[in-house]
């Protein structure tokens, strides 16, 4: 649509998505929002990563209820407010536990950047004009991808939906930042 | 400094707002005093128990309270999240403002922490356990509502710093009421 800044195309998509995964100093802030037949919401997002570190913070209006999830591949922890914190093996089962949403995080770290989880396999894909994914099929959830902008030598995307029936996340990232800091 | 409880003191500078409007400035700060967001807009307020808080920067956002329902519609999410306004909710800064005395003496502890002629500050802890914030301090400046700081376990502070302030002016009771634009996810959580 019109407004939106030429991006260059992605001509060998191989090599572009193993790059970009090895991508391991990024934050993105934005909002997340949560379909669930129990508890739906939203939330300003805000997931910094430095090399296997990673921080996610998820906070309601007034900063209120601001959790934290803090970890690296081996283990993780969840601080929320007015709560005791919680750990676990997983961002999984923390988010689960403490808020009672399925997020697919370690998933999620590469879908947040417009490339399919390299280790399992991809359902089905289909891509924009200038190469990057506008749909994915993975681990049982379908991604649509739309706003893409250029940071650095990368397309990443804007906005994310994600479903997984009867759960819908909705993803809209105002700021990238790539690289080290 | 006079005799009146500091709940009493509290409610004088509150009572002769029935409705308020203005703009506001959102910090929030990490326990290390590290800037985690920022974010401003407008909101209006209206006794009983009615607000409006839009945030227009850095994203779109809009929460709406009357006494029967809380919505939170956020149009980049094309998503609004319906909830009855429970017990909890009470505690919400918006609906502090707009409450009535008698709830805000049963939902928390009152302490002035500054009362001179040119400003007043009250320090709010909510009683009970598991709250969204361990304290609120509500500032006032030459009578007028000026500031609002929260504060979480985690040692994160929110400060709401108030603008452009108009007391009393008439705001339209459509204002504390939303209606879903087409084509957005309405979410309802019981």
């Amino acid at each position: 649509c019109a407004g939106q800044p030429k991006l260059p195309p992605i001509d060998n998509w191989d090599a572009y998505q193993q790059q970009l995964a090895q991508l391991h100093n990024w934050q993105l802030r934005g909002k997340l929002g949560v379909r669930m037949p129990a508890d739906s919401g939203s939330v300003t997002l805000d997931w910094e990563q430095e090399a296997s570190l990673y921080a996610i913070r998820l906070s309601g209006p007034f900063g209120q209820g601001t959790t934290w999830i803090r970890g690296n591949r081996r283990q993780v922890q969840l601080e929320q407010a007015g709560q005791p914190p919680l750990s676990a093996g997983t961002p999984e089962e923390l988010i689960q536990s403490a808020l009672g949403w399925d997020i697919p995080v370690r998933d999620l770290y590469y879908w947040v950047r417009g490339i399919p989880a390299p280790r399992a396999p991809v359902a089905s894909q289909e891509k924009t004009a200038n190469g990057a994914l506008a749909y994915l099929e993975q681990s049982g959830w379908q991604l649509s991808y739309s706003r893409y902008n250029t940071v650095g030598p990368w397309q990443l995307p804007g906005k994310i939906v994600a479903i997984r029936d009867p759960l819908k996340l909705t993803l809209v990232i105002r700021q990238w930042e790539v690289g080290d800091r | 400094a006079s005799t009146a409880s500091p709940v009493e003191q509290l409610s004088q500078l509150l009572a002769p707002m029935q409705t308020l409007t203005g703009s506001f400035q959102q910090t929030m700060l990490d326990r290390d005093g590290e800037l985690l967001e920022q974010s401003s807009g407008l909101f209006a307020l209206k006794k009983p128990g009615r607000f409006r808080w839009q945030t227009k920067t850095p994203y779109d956002q809009l929460l709406v309270g009357n006494q029967q329902k809380l919505w939170l519609y956020d149009p980049d999410l094309e998503q609004v999240t319906v909830r009855a306004v429970d017990q909890r909710m009470q505690q919400t800064p918006a609906l502090l403002l707009s409450g009535e005395v008698e709830q805000i003496r049963a939902q928390f502890n009152v302490d002035v922490v500054e009362s001179g002629t040119a400003q007043q500050a009250f320090a709010l802890q909510p009683k009970g356990k598991n709250n969204l914030f361990e304290s609120l301090v509500v500032k006032f400046a030459a009578g007028k509502l000026s500031e609002m700081v929260l504060a979480d376990s985690l040692g994160q502070t929110t400060t709401i710093r108030l603008g452009d302030l108009a007391v009393n002016p008439s705001v339209d009771d459509q204002q504390f009421n939303f209606i879903p634009p087409p084509g957005t996810d309405v979410l309802v959580d019981e």
